[in-house]
């Protein structure tokens, strides 16, 4: 009886979390500012996550000239990083820059809406955010600096821990659900 | 909360987010740097640290270098550089009498060393090299697991008994670059590699399995000595390079494939 009131239970919170999970992907999709905001966001972290592949061959590329070498070193990165992890691992470097733009924007919204009260959504937003990254754009960079040795003997070369960043930023996205609605307390 | 302060706090979470994304994996970044190595110790203690600027490059014409295939001039051998790297079994590109050395640490399954040889080291090679300035040494980086190892080992093999048909040696080394697949893939078995080796002209595959069987742990020990020294430069990741003066005791790196013009304006301000 009591097992069934726990199932009954769990299914209740996997139905409210999913629920709140959609909420949170589909605001940042309400309206053009917002879509264009979004994008702009998910932009600059996929560039970013690129670039930082191979920091120090990023560093001394833009020290030499950011409009010189800009494109050219995110062009030479973004083949790299396909021709070693090929589309999956691309795939998810997309994908994780497109919900740190959602995550963004909602966060955002957060703010300007209820103010400072929203800072305890934010605290469950953020450490979301940087963890999910590190996880997420960490394989890159062990993947391209000193450490490969260390991603050949990792699932997937390193991909099961892109995914493990982008579940961990699923969870805090849905967990502050719908900007304008959920309140964490 | 004013909406001002609103609106700072909103710009301060972005910037701080989008820099908290770029900072976390910048970890151990560095410029380029040039710096004098300390030869007592071999290693590349910084005691003097300037940004080399593009401000040569940019002075100099511009001119058209191909880019298409070449075959250098290689030599082999035996002394250990100024700079603590021990040349002995190491092939190296060009003149033994070049002015500057370009050390290259390479591993063979990777696709961003891949880059440096079709687009930048033929073009070093008409230029730099062919023109007595350079000397390339190429020194090995393995980092992609097990088969960059087996790579590393085979490449020395193979340079043992093509010294003397550095043609040969040669077009070993491009043919894997142009057979890499994707790191540690069935392309970069040992088998598929011996069998890539026997398509060579001029390179016996089974004395060279023969060489790897009978010297891979001493090869083995010689190749991580490189990469230590490598490390030890500062350099983590590959293609990385270090081209040094000897005359004046004088290095700067260079870490990944970075363009012609990059390697151009480092090799002119040595050579200033």
């Amino acid at each position: 009886m009591s097992g069934q009131t726990t199932a009954t239970r769990w299914r209740g919170r996997i139905r409210q979390f999913g629920s709140q999970l959609g909420r949170a992907l589909v605001y940042p999709f309400s309206s053009g500012p917002r879509i264009v905001t979004t994008l702009v966001v998910a932009a600059v972290t996929f560039v970013l996550l690129i670039l930082s592949t191979f920091p120090t061959y990023t560093m001394q590329m833009l020290g030499a000239g950011v409009q010189r070498y800009l494109v050219q070193a995110f062009v030479d990165l973004l083949y790299t990083t396909y021709r070693s992890v090929g589309v999956v691992g691309v795939s998810l470097i997309v994908a994780y820059a497109v919900l740190t733009g959602v995550a963004l924007v909602n966060v955002a919204a957060q703010v300007r809406l209820t103010g400072v009260a929203s800072l305890s959504d934010l605290s469950g937003v953020l450490p979301g955010l940087f963890a999910s990254g590190c996880a997420s754009c960490g394989a890159g960079v062990l993947g391209f600096l000193g450490f490969t040795g260390a991603l050949a003997v990792m699932p997937f070369h390193g991909d099961l821990l892109r995914a493990g960043g982008l579940l961990l930023l699923l969870f805090f996205l849905g967990r502050a659900g719908d900007p304008r609605r959920c309140r964490l307390t | 909360m004013s909406r001002q302060t609103r609106r700072a706090l909103l710009r301060g979470t972005a910037v701080t987010a989008i820099a908290g994304l770029a900072g976390c994996s910048a970890t151990g970044s560095t410029g380029s740097t040039e710096t004098v190595a300390n030869t007592d110790t071999g290693s590349s203690e910084s005691t003097a640290t300037e940004r080399p600027t593009e401000s040569t490059a940019t002075a100099e014409p511009t001119t058209t270098v191909s880019s298409k295939p070449v075959t250098p001039a290689m030599h082999a051998a035996s002394e250990t550089t100024g700079f603590g790297v021990d040349l002995a079994g190491v092939p190296v590109v060009g003149d033994a009498d070049a002015t500057l050395d370009l050390y290259y640490w390479s591993d063979y399954q990777c696709p961003f060393c891949q880059k440096f040889e079709h687009r930048t080291l033929p073009k070093l090679v008409r230029t730099h090299v062919s023109e007595g300035r350079l000397r390339i040494p190429l020194l090995q980086f393995p980092n992609i697991g097990k088969n960059s190892t087996t790579l590393s080992v085979m490449s020395r093999c193979v340079w043992r008994q093509t010294r003397e048909n550095t043609e040969a040696f040669w077009n070993w080394h491009t043919t894997m670059f142009e057979e890499q697949g994707f790191p540690n893939g069935d392309w970069s078995k040992r088998s598929n590699l011996l069998e890539l080796t026997r398509g060579v002209e001029g390179v016996d595959a089974d004395a060279v399995d023969a060489c790897m069987e009978e010297n891979r742990d001493a090869i083995v020990s010689k190749v991580e000595a490189e990469r230590k020294r490598g490390q030890n430069a500062g350099l983590d990741g590959t293609p990385s390079f270090v081209v040094y003066d000897p005359e004046a005791d004088r290095s700067a790196d260079l870490q990944g494939a970075q363009p012609y013009s990059r390697f151009d304006s480092t090799v002119r301000s040595l050579l200033e």
